[in-house]
């Protein structure tokens, strides 16, 4: 009955109504897509360094991370690398040796950070293969040639099945001195990563660098990236940390973090002002409707409805109003959302070019996540709740004499 | 035993701090089925005193007691539970809720009394036929005139069972065949169910159709006939 006749009072007003409701439409399409397209371009950012790079969680040598060098690399552990397969949500661990090299070819030196990969796990994380551009993937673990990125070859003036020099230190101060031939030129996203990287076989690097069966990271690639605390916790749990460290992407690169909470935190700013907006929409709809039946209220607790109920009706309205609004809001956003992620927005021009530059694609993808309705949800009730307070106090308060004359 | 007695009720409101004495110092008893109108000019303190009476405003001194109960010293909340289950009331005008049809407007008073669903429905046809609007039933009031809504008002204040019923100036929006009209729907009320009607009126010709006649001047009783 109360249902029925908080929503026959909704409709009075038609036209105040539908205004009310498509406010909280408008606000809650806005701020689901805005959120989404920030946790879009976050969760892009992230995978873009942790998912397609460093992985999302690391194990090295305990003092590797401080000091990364070759004397800091591990030893291949099966113990360990069995460890980290049996960890919740694990999909990879991607070994790899990294060190610092010079490179020259001709007479143009560079120094260049060589990656030692597993050609076939490093799939699952830095996938080389659709990046190159010219030349072909490694065949073997073994063999004695290397995968340039573009802007590092262009700089060397190297083109495929040339020679390529690395001289460097290898293990415990031993030198490291090698020739090699290139067997493919990859393109990179970020120009700083472009022109120093070079990637070659496990093995191969391994024997450069006078580190057999040594290693400078287990990269892991998880499934879900929402789960990595478990992920990470289970590590903690079962691994020596007296000789193993333990990192995810947050520790790893606390800027990329920073960067993820500012954003949100810019990204929050705007949609509390359309939330107070709307706030401001429905608090005045539903004043105007409380006013303006000041008088009937007054007839309805004068025949013995008690003030209680009264309010009841009225937080009723006011809460079919702003679930109504959420409602198709919902409706709207969701279909935007699952638009935008099929069809990510292609940049151009200057835009795509700084996007580049922090390493990310030129799209900007959105991110469908049920937390984020979730989350919007609990905000406008909480709003409507807020609203209500007002004219449900004023009713609490109403003395009939005082509402039938019109005070 | 009286339904109601009305002892040395006294009410002053100030108006920016100056005292307004509205009722002064009344006396008055009503037994059961009695068919009275408060009489007396404009701001002779007739809405006041029936407010006094519906316990929808607090006398300044002096007391109200229905049925053996002082209803004076009943906190509000408690004096709304007690309209709810003991006075009818009916007022000048918008006495309806707008978006309620007649059936659910007299209805909605025996929902707020929870009576059982089947009692409801008998009674409410029942009432909507004895005031004539059987085929009104759903109309809302914006589609009714402004008798028709008198008389549902009257089925709604009929419909809690109370003890008595309050109407202040119930005819005053009318014409005078609506009006006549409503009188002899309370009257035929007021004989076949002996329930008590207390009205104001300013009209000489309800004045007539009432078994007593108090008159208010300037807050003060000054006479208090019976007639016929
Ligand atoms: N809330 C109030 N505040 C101050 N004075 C009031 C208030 N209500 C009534 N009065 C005063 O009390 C007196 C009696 O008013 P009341 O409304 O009871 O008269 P009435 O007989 O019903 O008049 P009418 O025939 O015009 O309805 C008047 O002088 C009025 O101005
Ligand atoms: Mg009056």
């Amino acid at each position: 009955m109360y249902l029925k006749l908080a929503w026959l009072n909704l409709w009075r007003n038609k036209r105040r109504t539908i205004i009310a409701i498509t406010s909280v439409f408008y606000a809650v399409v806005l701020s689901v897509f805005m959120t989404s397209l920030q946790m879009g371009t976050m969760n892009q950012m992230v995978a873009n360094v942790a998912g397609a790079y460093s992985g999302y969680i690391q194990v090295h040598q305990k003092g590797y991370w401080d000091d990364q060098s070759l004397d800091n690399s591990m030893v291949t552990n099966d113990a360990l690398a069995n460890t980290i397969k049996q960890a919740p949500d694990v999909d990879e661990s991607v070994p790899r040796l990294q060190s610092f090299a010079l490179a020259s070819s001709g007479n143009a030196t560079k120094g260049v950070m060589i990656t030692g990969i597993d050609p076939i796990k490093e799939r699952k994380l830095v996938n080389l293969e659709p990046k190159i551009i010219r030349g072909k993937y490694f065949g073997s673990d073994s063999e004695q040639s290397v995968i340039l990125a573009s802007g590092l070859a262009d700089y060397l003036k190297l083109k495929i099945n040339d020679t390529i020099v690395f001289l460097g230190q290898g293990y415990h101060g031993s030198s490291a001195a090698g020739k090699y031939s290139i067997k493919g030129i990859i393109k990179l996203v970020s120009p700083d990563l472009n022109k120093s990287m070079a990637f070659m076989p496990l093995k191969t690097a391994q024997a450069l660098f006078s580190t057999p069966a040594m290693l400078s990271s287990y990269a892991i690639v998880i499934k879900d990236v929402d789960g990595i605390d478990r992920t990470l916790a289970y590590l903690k749990k079962n691994m020596d940390t007296s000789k193993y460290e333990v990192m995810d992407w947050k520790q790893m690169s606390p800027e990329l973090d920073q960067a993820v909470k500012g954003k949100m935190a810019s990204g929050s700013i705007i949609e509390g002002v359309l939330y107070m907006i709307v706030a401001f929409g429905i608090f005045g709809t539903i004043l105007m409707m409380t006013t303006e039946r000041t008088y009937e209220f007054g007839v309805l607790v004068a025949i013995g409805m008690n003030r209680r109920r009264l309010a009841l009706v009225t937080a009723l309205e006011s809460l079919f109003m702003s679930f109504l609004g959420v409602l198709i809001g919902y409706v709207a956003s969701m279909a935007l959302v699952l638009y935008f992620v099929h069809y990510p927005i292609h940049m151009t021009g200057a835009l795509a070019k700084s996007y580049e530059q922090f390493g990310l694609a030129p799209y900007i993808y959105t991110a469908f996540q049920f937390s984020i309705f979730y989350n919007q949800a609990i905000i406008v009730f909480v709003i409507s709740v807020l609203i209500c307070l007002y004219p449900l106090s004023k009713i609490l308060k109403l003395k009939p004499v005082e509402a039938m004359h019109g005070e | 035993m009286n339904v109601i007695d009305i002892n040395n009720v006294s009410k002053v409101y100030h108006d920016n701090a100056i005292p307004v004495p509205a009722v002064t110092d009344v006396t008055l008893h009503f037994t059961e089925g009695e068919f009275a109108a408060l009489v007396g000019p404009s701001g002779s303190g007739k809405t006041t005193l029936l407010n006094i009476i519906g316990g929808l405003d607090k006398p300044t001194k002096g007391e109200v007691i229905i049925e053996g109960q002082n209803v004076t010293s009943l906190s509000d909340s408690k004096m709304i539970d007690f309209r709810l289950q003991n006075i009818g009331f009916v007022f000048q005008a918008y006495n309806l809720i707008p978006v309620l049809t007649a059936r659910e407007n007299v209805e909605f008073i025996m929902l707020l009394q929870k009576r059982p669903k089947a009692e409801r429905e008998k009674r409410v046809a029942e009432l909507l036929k004895e005031v004539g609007l059987q085929d009104k039933m759903d109309t809302r009031p914006n589609e009714m005139s402004g008798g028709q809504q008198q008389r549902v008002a009257v089925a709604r204040a009929l419909a809690s069972k109370p003890k008595f019923i309050l109407a202040d100036e119930p005819t005053a929006n009318l014409d005078s065949k609506s009006a006549a009209n409503l009188l002899d729907i309370m009257s035929e009320m007021n004989k076949n169910e002996n329930i008590t009607f207390i009205f104001s009126t300013h009209d000489s010709r309800v004045i007539e159709r009432a078994h007593r006649v108090i008159t208010l001047t300037d807050g003060v009783v000054s006479s208090d006939v019976l007639q016929k």
